[in-house]
């Protein structure tokens, strides 16, 4: 018993709420079902990509032809110029030379000397595109206005055209920013013309670094010849009033630009060509020669961006919280930076020199994943000629991904709080339903354990459970009410079917009596007699007391003066008038007290409560009978010194045939006199309550009646 | 030449006890064991006085439904209910219907007879209008009591409705007025076999409301809480 007390209990909404979320499992499972998916999609992606780098490989295998076309001299440094993919921007910023970086052309005294610069080249469209670095411990700007171009720091630029003739181009910053384009006469300090180049043509910005700075251009690709060569100086000025002027770093070795032109190595048109066959929208194929210079490229890996919109309705917004959601949830955190993610391209390209076929995978972003292979590519002789890279982003895929995710979040999570609710509507309703069985089940008693109706009006129509429950209990209540009913006509019914048989006994008796009876007979007529009376005593009594309720309706309240009721009722007590000793006795003050009452049925209570005091009081003792006021309330006290009242019998003590007598103790007892002290108090209008007392011990009973106010 | 009562029971021992005590009394008795052969009987001859019993043999109400059937024939016969239904609803029932009286079960053979004796004294003094002055009568007071038809009058008004039992009740209040009456007195008063205080009280009850029917200022039954009643107009 102890143990079920303890037992968690959960209501039924709580119930609900625990088997609802064993729903959170079905987007888990999508989710996994989608994870299980991606991984499928990748490795199918990366096989394909395999097999197309093999295939590539073939078609270049003992074309050395295809990678050696560029017409080398050996005067000349070649730059070789990187597709850039994305939108490239004249901005000073390096965003889409991330990927390259690594193949930057170092020239100068070395990497980290303070006369060492670093040249990037790409293409994009129609227009070659340049990033140099410049360490430069001292930025010297141009002065607007200044005469010569040549007393601050610049890059020089000069390009044979198709005509032969040398285009000089000085690159100045008058302040970081936007730099000033001219082109000069030969000795590369007086403008050609008045004012500089225009900057639709040829762009060019110059961004302040820590230990230097950088420079990135973009010109047209007609400014080259055939060739296309091109020369690149840079020029330091390190004083303060420009002049000591000295050039830092010229393209080549040499400390003058002028017999220097560099070739600027395009990609191959014919591999181009072969190559553009196998575009592909989110991968990229680089052929790369010998000297891990690229030679053709197409495609490009991450394919362009949509741009962020801000959420406009609330759906969006919805949608948008669920994105940051999500990709809390399926990003992964360990990405390579761009450096990090060119090196791991770096090292599959050497292994791939290395004659080994190679492939690798790295995390590019919260949500893309870059896998690539590189193949060697290798003449008939076994020579390397040049290694195919292929690069593709799961972007597409991580995407779909997300789509998909997306749509199953929604889905399930509109679907959860669907389910969600209409589960909690359900049980609301159901708890409502049992709460009000429950309630009509504890109205249906009153405060004296009698049943107040024979069935129950809640729920015995509904068709499920509860009503076959409320049914079942209601089927109960009519049982149990058709059994009080007995139980309270019983005595009348036993009245009507002893009253016949009883009537036919006195009456033979009495006739038997008129005939006249020998002498020694007459005393047992008299004793049969006697014992009849008894009988139509206890009878009487039974009927009566059941009777009792309905007719103290036909009783009607007047005032009443209890103190004289009581004080007449106490003094008929005293033994000169009953005879025997005095044992009771009253206490009050001498003040009148008025009740609506009944006369003779107050004197039947006190009738029962004497004779229950009587009973149960110390022998010797006397019964103490009290009457006081208090507001606006009456308390008639009826107090006895004696053993106590039993805590077992205290609650159900006013209840009809309830005892504490032995049975078969002196006169016959039916546990009748407290249920009729409770029946009169409560006609009028009080109530009834039964006290142990201690030193001496004994028993009180208090009769509550309210006072009749005038 | 002798009065005819008749009397109606099922049960057969109760039936022969009245017809024998009765006829013992100098009554002429015809009795019947059912509704259906007495409302037969009860055609052919009027009787003086008939005793019905209510409940016989599985009909609830026979006694009631002879009852209204004998006073459409004959309006002025006098009816006396003998039951074992006690309520107060069935008396009342029994008195609405024109019943002369109702007489609860057990009764004494003695208290019968008596009863039965006032009934037919009160049906020939209404049948020859006999002058009730002619009568023995007892006057306590304001009170008159008319000891043959067994009436009592309050300030020379007829107290209505006045059974056997209160008459018998206020006489013995009165034989000894500001002497206080116990119950157990009271009870000898009424000629029954066991009289509770209750039922006592509930008597002095009656017999108050029917006085205060025709003098509000009543007040001439005095309690004595604990102990029983006593008469005194002061």
């Amino acid at each position: 018993m102890l143990f079920a007390n303890r037992r968690l209990r959960f209501r039924l909404n709580t119930q609900v709420l625990v088997f609802a979320l064993v729903l959170v499992s079905i987007p888990w499972l999508s989710y996994r079902f989608v994870a299980e998916t991606r991984v499928f999609m990748i490795e199918g992606q990366t096989q394909a990509q395999e097999q197309l780098a093999r295939g590539i490989v073939t078609l270049f295998q003992g074309r050395d032809d295809l990678l050696a076309e560029l017409p080398y001299l050996d005067s000349q440094q070649v730059v070789f110029s990187h597709p850039l993919t994305g939108q490239a921007k004249v901005d000073g910023y390096t965003n889409e030379w991330l990927d390259f970086q690594l193949f930057a052309n170092h020239f100068g005294s070395g990497d980290d000397s303070e006369d060492g610069y670093s040249l990037l080249l790409g293409e994009k469209d129609d227009r070659i595109f340049g990033l140099v670095r410049i360490q430069d411990n001292k930025t010297v700007l141009r002065t607007k206005g200044a005469p010569n171009l040549d007393a601050s720091d610049h890059l020089r630029l000069t390009m044979p055209d198709r005509n032969g003739n040398e285009r000089r181009l000085v690159i100045v910053a008058t302040q970081a920013g936007v730099m000033e384009v001219w082109y000069v006469k030969e000795d590369w300090a007086t403008p050609q013309y008045r004012s500089p180049s225009s900057s639709f043509i040829i762009q060019a910005v110059m961004r302040p670094l820590v230990d230097g700075y950088l420079v990135e251009f973009a010109l047209p690709k007609y400014f080259l010849n055939q060739r296309q060569e091109f020369g690149l100086a840079v020029a330091d000025v390190d004083g303060e009033d420009g002049s000591m002027r000295h050039l830092k770093t010229l393209v080549g070795a040499d400390t003058t630009i002028e017999s220097h032109f560099n070739l600027l190595a395009m990609r191959a048109p014919e591999a181009n060509k072969i190559l553009s066959s196998l575009s592909r929208s989110d991968s990229q194929v680089v052929i790369y020669d010998n000297n891990l210079q690229v030679r053709a490229s197409v495609g490009q890996v991450s394919p362009p961006k949509s741009e962020q919109v801000k959420p406009k309705d609330f759906l969006e917004g919805i949608q948008s919280w669920l994105n940051q959601g999500l990709d809390w949830f399926i990003a992964i955190p360990d990405y390579l930076n761009p450096v990090q993610a060119a090196s791991q391209e770096r090292d599959l390209l050497n292994r791939a020199l290395d004659k080994k076929f190679a492939s690798g995978r790295w995390h590019k972003g919260p949500a893309e994943q870059i896998f690539a292979v590189a193949a060697p590519i290798v003449d008939q002789e076994g020579e390397l000629l040049g290694v195919v890279l292929i690069k593709q982003s799961t972007a597409q895929i991580l995407g779909l991904q997300r789509q998909a995710m997306e749509n199953i979040a929604l889905l399930s999570l509109s679907t959860m709080l669907v389910i969600l609710l209409v589960l909690l509507l359900f049980s609301w309703r159901q708890a409502m339903r049992i709460r009000r069985l429950g309630r009509e089940a504890q109205q249906i008693v009153d405060p004296d354990g009698r049943l107040r109706t024979d069935q129950l009006y809640n729920e015995i129509r509904a068709g499920d459970e509860i009503g076959d429950l409320a049914r079942s209990f209601s089927g109960v209540v009519a049982r149990l009410h058709e059994h009080q009913e007995f139980m309270s006509t019983m005595p009348r019914t036993l009245r009507h079917e002893v009253n016949n048989p009883l009537n036919a006994t006195m009456t033979s008796l009495e006739n038997l009596q008129m005939l006249g009876v020998e002498e020694g007979q007459q005393r047992y007529i008299d004793s049969a007699q006697r014992g009849l009376v008894k009988i139509s005593g206890i009878v009487e009594k039974l009927a009566d007391a059941a009777n009792l309720e309905a007719a103290l309706h036909e009783d009607e309240l007047e005032p009443l003066d209890l103190l004289h009721l009581l004080q007449t009722y106490v003094h008929h007590q005293n033994p000169s008038i009953r005879g025997g000793a005095a044992d009771v006795v009253f206490e009050a003050n001498q003040q009148s007290v008025f009740v609506a009452g009944v006369d003779y049925r107050i004197e039947q209570l006190l009738d029962k409560l004497l004779d229950n005091a009587r009973d149960f009081r110390a022998s010797g003792s006397l019964v103490k009978v009290r009457l006081y006021q208090q507001d606006y309330d009456c308390y008639l006290e009826v107090e006895n010194t004696g053993p106590s009242i039993p805590p077992d019998l205290m609650a159900g003590m006013f209840n009809s045939m309830v005892s504490a007598r032995a049975a078969g103790a002196g006169h016959a007892h039916f546990g009748l006199g407290l249920y009729i002290v409770r029946l009169i108090s409560q006609f009028h209008g009080g109530s009834v309550t039964a006290h142990n007392l201690r030193q001496p011990e004994g028993v009180m009973f208090r009769v509550k009646l309210p006072i009749l106010l005038v | 030449m002798a009065k005819h009562i008749v009397i109606v029971e099922d049960d057969r021992d109760q039936r022969d006890n009245y017809q024998f005590a009765l006829e013992q009394r100098g009554y002429r008795v015809t009795a019947y064991a059912g509704k259906d052969q007495a409302e037969l009987g009860l055609k052919q001859e009027r009787p003086d006085l008939v005793i019905l019993d209510i409940i016989m043999d599985e009909n609830i109400d026979a006694g009631f439904q002879l009852c209204a059937a004998l006073l459409k024939i004959h309006p002025e016969l006098p009816v006396l209910f003998l039951t074992e239904r006690v309520g107060e609803i069935d008396r009342i029932l029994g008195l609405r219907m024109g019943a002369w009286d109702y007489q609860p079960k057990p009764v004494s053979l003695d208290f019968l007879a008596e009863k039965v004796a006032t009934l037919i004294r009160l049906s020939d003094i209404r049948v020859v209008t006999a002058e009730i002055d002619d009568q023995n009568i007892r006057v306590i007071g304001h009170l008159q009591l008319l000891e043959e038809s067994r009436q009592a009058k309050w300030r020379d008004q007829a107290i209505a409705g006045l059974t056997l039992t209160e008459f018998r009740m206020i006489e013995a209040l009165t034989r000894r007025p500001g002497h206080i009456l116990t119950y157990d007195t009271l009870a000898q008063a009424t000629h029954q076999h066991y009289v509770s205080n209750n039922t006592i009280s509930t008597h002095i009850r009656n017999i108050k409301r029917k006085l205060k029917n025709i003098d509000a200022e009543f007040d001439a039954v005095k309690s004595e809480y604990g102990m029983g009643y006593r008469w005194s107009e002061n």
